[in-house]
């Protein structure tokens, strides 16, 4: 400790955590992603709404609610999941460490497909309809 | 001649969050506004212009909670000042999206349409 010259640089022990601010950049484009994340998620609940609101009823009962609800699930946990990301990233950026990988897109990807799945089931079994 | 993109990028960094920030907020408005004014029209239902106010409300409140400070963090940043987001800057934000997504929630499920 006594052994060092004062004007030595401070050493971080071997395995200690490094906490720096970022880059000021890298803190804007974070919290954009956020803000994206969030208006992602406003419109799914929206779109999961209107779908259980204002389609027509299908002939199988629960049908718009079935497309609508998952919509409106994911885009309620997308909401507080962006929030929790954008805290990860933060911290990772602090301590130098890459970016955690983020289940969100792979997530919002599956949801969006399956109500489109279920809505294609749907519209199939209506059969020919009015146009 | 990099140096000086360099200097003045955060700068521009900081204008594209202000602008992020006025349209999340607009977004809240704008679903809330259908949802006040739109959903009853068709539907005739009762519940959803409650559900319309809500979002207004939020909407208002992540206004009042966000833009103002990404304009002052806005700010700080052209004058070389380092200030990014807060947790209780952003958390108004996802728990507003949150709130409307469980409104949204209980119409869609229990609500007839």
């Amino acid at each position: 400790m006594g052994d060092l010259p004062p004007s030595s640089p401070p050493t971080p022990p071997a395995g200690a955590e490094i906490d720096e601010d970022p880059d000021v950049r890298f803190s804007y484009a974070n919290e954009r992603t956020f803000l994206a994340w969030n208006r992602t998620a406003l419109a799914m609940v929206t779109a999961g709404l209107a779908v259980t609101q204002l389609l027509p009823p299908f002939n199988v009962p629960g049908g718009r609610r079935m497309i609508g609800l998952p919509l409106i699930v994911i885009g309620t946990l997308v909401a507080v999941a962006s929030f929790f990301q954008w805290q990860r990233n933060e911290r990772a950026m602090r301590a130098h460490r890459p970016l955690p990988r983020s289940i969100l897109p792979a997530l919002v990807a599956a949801v969006v497909a399956l109500s489109a799945l279920i809505a294609l089931i749907l519209a199939s079994v209506e059969g020919g309809g009015t146009k | 001649m990099s140096d000086d993109s360099y200097e003045r990028e955060p700068g521009l960094a900081a204008e594209r969050t202000e602008l992020a920030w006025d349209r999340s907020a607009l977004s809240l408005f704008a679903c809330g506004a259908a949802i006040l004014k739109g959903l009853p029209k068709v539907t005739g239902g009762v519940a959803h212009p409650a559900a319309g106010v809500a979002m207004l409300v939020f909407g208002g409140l992540v206004w009042a909670a966000g833009i103002p400070y990404s304009r002052i963090r806005s700010q700080a940043t052209r004058r070389g000042q380092r200030q990014v987001a807060r947790r209780r800057e952003l958390a108004p934000m996802a728990a507003a999206t949150a709130i409307v997504g469980a409104a949204a929630f209980w119409i869609a499920a229990f609500l007839p349409g």
